[in-house]
């Protein structure tokens, strides 16, 4: 405190105090200035709060005709939609909506949607709606659950579905904190657990196999939901089928159209699953043995038996129109020994015939539009396989839409396009999954890359499945789709014209596409059809490994528990921005308090701690008074200004001022060199260390804040 | 007796600079420290301000104990010592008159007088009309002379000058000597001058002291001690007499 009795050092301690205030005033204004040039930005970007529900992103290329394509679709909604053009970001044009209040009802909303699918360059949407609150990374189930709880909340006025999230718009904002504790009562306290089952059937190949192979999956299913029931708050599963079914609708459309191969042994022969069986298929000559087999033969691997018979699918070739041959064992990748007589039956075939007058129409043909029909209005679902993220939006509405023309019967070159687009998506997405790294290279529509994957099931066929395979289905879907149309609109002659191409377009595929195409529907659904999956919300209390010991005391049997966490609620797209904000004006904050106090102590108190150590200040002391200074100038600055840093929070601060600090007092006389023999002809004329320090030592320092209020008080200028 | 210096002991570590030194010096007279290099005589000086403390002994200055006083008291005792060090030390970002004012002004000394105390304190030294100029434009000589200017300014009763021409161009020593011995001769103030030059001792000192391993090995009247030879050391500096 002596020192304090002379005035150079009370207006040093002055400069310290007057440092920390400009020094936050530095920060928290540059922070705010930064503050306001963003949300200047995303002013422009989002407009003022409340004034848009909603904005369209759309690809630049496609602004000025998507602009006036999304006014013409949103007008013709309701006349009082308002559509403003704004900012173009990474590639995308914006639009902001601005939406009557009568349009700002849930179906309302969910429908203006689903309009903007037909937007030109559609790239997206984000709701703008305030005052909001979101739940995001919902399980497809789940989502739907949560709408419907959310919708009944007291203080919300409409739920709105979108890709993996849902968006809760409120009556007011003094509702936001009772909704968000409700919605997070309901997703964040609870997890959702996905219980598969293995081997709960075979790869069946035909109807009987499927259905024995059913019944015990069945029951073990049935076994589990006993088990779990006491555990589960709800199950998912039943609330709305999941994508398992409607892969299990596809499947069953791919095994219609596979030739059955049933496969009688020899005496004392006996056929495993997974054995080969080599067929002479097309070829002139049956299979020689010791040879290996040729592209014209056939190999059929047994994959099920049912009474003496093997039951199988032809993995390469294709049978034709079916017949009876002898079935030689595959051994080593070489013709063995006979093995029995199989017998090819080829619906293809059977449909092909019927169609050109051969044989009947029949009961085949309607079973296959009756399964393209199930496939198509299950096509909704099936984004549900495909990953959350909002860019599948898209595509899951426009399946949406297309269960909705698909039910209101209307726009068949629409529900076509449509049904398509969202098949060919779901397969290549999951094609590029199924394939793993590196396995599949640009397999877009028009692309010749091919696709390797392993048959899942099996494991021992190495599949490649290449694009020209995908149009050839695509081609399919699109006929089947036509006769589903024909057959809802009742019109005679479009059910001749789809049946004619589905006639045309089945008979391009061939058994060993249909076997892949089978194995890869298996394979990306993790085994489906042969796995049955049940998913459950249960409290976060609640572990994967309690659930596992729950179903193998109940079901005798083990399961593969997924569980993880139902959502995450958080605030409306704009208050999320706003957030962000803010971190980022606290984290300018932060660092232009580090700046300021590094440059503080760099400049003014680098050259005073320097010169303590030729005032007799022992070493100790004076390291001391920097580590002090440095956690004085840092932590004020930062709490004055607001500064915040990930993990360096006010005690981080201190810290981090202090190290600052000693670090420039152990470098002070590198960082602002004094001249002791200066100091010492101070001392020796009798001068006290204040007068030093204002008269000769700063001076000489470096230019700061310091030197600034010091030359106001010198003698000698 | 203005300063009496009794048997100070000083280390640096496990190198003994001063060991058992006694001197005195009277108001008005002019004593001659000389000796080898490294012998502990500028040490003995800066103790004598209180710029270094010792280990033990003690320096009164005017009867005053150095070693016991306080901090104001140390500044006081330095207002009435003046010291010129080898290497001038003097502030380069102030003019000449500015250096000579600095002790001035912040002693406490009104501005009016403390002007004119410097000025007549330059002229002193015969560089009155160099007041504005700044150190870095002054020849060594010129520097020296500005030091002893700023020293004598403070008008102190004893003064310490530690080889002030040491660090001269032997052309330039002379001017700073002349300065010295004027100083002398109007035994003003007591002079306690380190220095190697034999011709100026045996023409201005009162008495020469001579030191060699931090010990004071002879004293007396230059004439005397440079005669007698009773040390080594004065033999050396007679000889350089005879030269």
């Amino acid at each position: 405190m002596s020192l304090l009795r002379e005035p150079f050092w009370r207006e040093y301690v002055f400069v310290v105090a007057l440092t920390i205030i400009l020094g936050a005033g530095c920060a928290a204004g540059t922070a705010r200035a930064l503050d306001a040039a963003l949300g200047e930005a995303a002013h422009s970007l989002l407009g003022e709060a409340g004034q848009y529900d909603l904005i369209v992103h759309v690809r630049q290329d496609y602004r000025e005709v998507a602009g006036r394509e999304l006014q013409r679709l949103l007008v013709d909604l309701d006349p009082e939609v308002r559509v403003v053009p704004g900012v173009i970001v990474a590639g995308n044009a914006n639009f902001l909506v601005e939406l009557p209040d009568n349009l700002l009802k849930q179906d309302a909303l969910e429908d203006v949607a689903a309009r903007l699918e037909d937007v030109p360059g559609f790239n997206g949407y984000t709701w703008l709606l305030e005052p909001s609150l979101s739940v995001s990374g919902l399980q497809p189930a789940l989502r739907d659950l949560v709408a419907r709880e959310a919708a009944s909340l007291p203080g919300v006025r409409a739920a709105v579905r979108g890709g993996s999230s849902v968006t809760v718009l409120l009556e007011h904002i003094e509702y936001r904190e009772q909704v968000a504790a409700a919605l997070r009562e309901l997703v964040e306290r609870r997890q959702v657990v996905e219980v598969r089952l293995p081997g709960g059937g075979a790869s069946a190949p035909d109807q009987a196999t499927t259905e024995a192979t059913d019944e015990a999956a069945g029951s073990a299913v049935e076994a589990v939901r006993a088990a779990l029931a006491p555990l589960a708050i709800a199950e998912l599963t039943a609330e709305e089928p999941g994508p398992g079914s409607s892969l299990t609708a596809l499947r069953g459309l791919l095994a219609s159209l596979a030739t059955r191969v049933r496969v009688q042994p020899l005496p004392e022969t006996s056929l495993q699953i997974g054995d080969r069986l080599v067929l002479q298929g097309s070829a002139p000559s049956p299979p020689g043995p010791g040879e290996p087999p040729g592209p014209e033969h056939l190999i059929v691997e047994v994959v099920g038996r049912r009474g003496g018979e093997a039951l199988g699918w032809i993995v390469q070739g294709d049978a034709g129109q079916g017949t009876v041959q002898t079935a030689f064992r595959l051994v080593n990748g070489a013709v063995g020994p006979p093995a029995g007589q199989a017998v090819l039956e080829s619906p293809r075939w059977a449909l092909a015939q019927g169609l050109t007058g051969d044989g009947p129409v029949g009961q085949e043909l309607e079973q296959l539009a009756q399964i393209a029909r199930e496939t198509a209005d299950r096509l909704g679902d099936l984004t549900a396989l495909v990953a959350p993220e909002a860019a599948q939006e898209a595509i899951e509405q426009r399946a949406e839409r297309l269960a909705r023309a698909l039910r209101a019967g209307d726009g068949a070159s629409a529900v076509r396009e449509t049904l398509l687009g969202v098949a060919l998506s779901v397969l290549t997405r999951k094609l590029q999954e199924a394939g793993g790294a590196g396995a599949m290279d640009g397999a877009g529509a028009g692309g010749n890359a091919t696709v390797a994957g392993g048959a899942p099931t099996g494991g021992r066929l190495a599949l490649r499945f290449d694009v020209e395979k995908l149009e050839q289905l695509r081609q399919s879907l699109m006929s089947l789709a036509d006769a589903v149309e024909a057959l809802k609109d009742g019109a005679a002659g479009e059910l001749l014209a789809g049946l004619v191409d589905v006639q045309q377009l089945v008979g391009n595929l061939r058994d060993d596409e249909i076997t892949g195409l089978l194995r890869l529907v298996d394979g990306v659904a993790g085994g489906e059809g042969a796995e049955p999956r049940l998913v459950f919300l249960v409290d976060d209390r609640v572990t994967a490994a309690d659930i596992e010991e729950a179903i193998r005391r109940a079901a005798g049997r083990d399961a593969v528990v997924v569980a993880a966490r139902a959502g995450v609620v958080n605030p409306s797209a704009r208050s999320l921005l706003i957030e962000l904000l803010a971190d980022v004006r606290r984290s300018i904050a932060g660092i232009v308090a580090v700046l300021v106090a590094g440059a503080a102590l760099v400049l003014d108190h680098a050259t005073v701690l320097a010169a303590l150590r030729r005032l007799e200040v022992p070493p100790a002391t004076a390291n001391a008074l920097g580590a002090g200074l440095g956690a004085v100038l840092l932590g004020g600055v930062w709490s004055l200004s607001g500064a915040e840093l990930p993990f360096l929070g006010p005690a981080g601060a201190l810290a981090a001022g202090a190290a600052l600090g000693l670090v420039t007092a152990l470098l002070a006389d590198r960082l602002s060199p004094v001249r002791v023999e200066e100091i010492v002809a101070g001392q020796s004329l009798g001068l006290t260390n204040g007068q030093i320090m204002r008269e000769i030592v700063v001076p000489a320092g470096r230019p700061g804040l310091l030197s600034l209020v010091n030359r106001w008080r010198r003698e000698f200028r | 007796m203005l300063l009496h210096v009794d048997g100070v002991h000083k280390r640096y570590g496990r190198r003994v600079a001063l060991a058992g030194v006694s001197l005195t010096v009277a108001p008005g007279e002019t004593v001659a420290l000389m000796g080898p290099s490294g012998c502990g005589k500028s040490t003995l000086l800066r103790c004598i301000n209180r710029l270094t403390r010792w280990d033990a002994g003690e320096i009164y200055f005017d009867s005053a104990p150095v070693g016991a006083m306080g901090p104001d008291e140390v500044r006081r005792l330095r207002r009435q010592i003046g010291f010129v060090f080898q290497h001038f030390h003097l502030i380069e970002r102030l003019t000449v008159l500015d250096n000579v004012l600095l002790g001035l002004v912040l002693g406490g000394v009104p501005k009016e007088e403390a002007l004119e105390r410097a000025r007549a304190a330059l002229a002193r030294v015969h560089l009155a009309g160099e007041e504005r100029l700044y150190p870095a434009q002054l020849s060594g000589g010129q520097r020296q002379r500005v030091a002893i200017a700023r020293a004598l300014a403070l008008e102190p009763r004893l003064m310490l000058l530690d080889e002030p021409t040491a660090a001269l161009d032997p052309i330039l020593v002379g001017e700073v000597l002349d300065v010295m011995e004027e100083l002398a001769r109007t035994r003003s103030t007591g002079m306690l001058v380190v220095t190697h030059e034999v011709r100026f001792a045996m023409r201005v000192a009162d008495r020469v002291v001579l030191m060699d391993a931090g010990t004071v090995v002879d004293e007396g009247p230059p004439e005397e001690v440079f005669r007698r030879c009773r040390s080594r050391i004065a033999q050396s500096y007679a000889r350089l007499l005879v030269s």
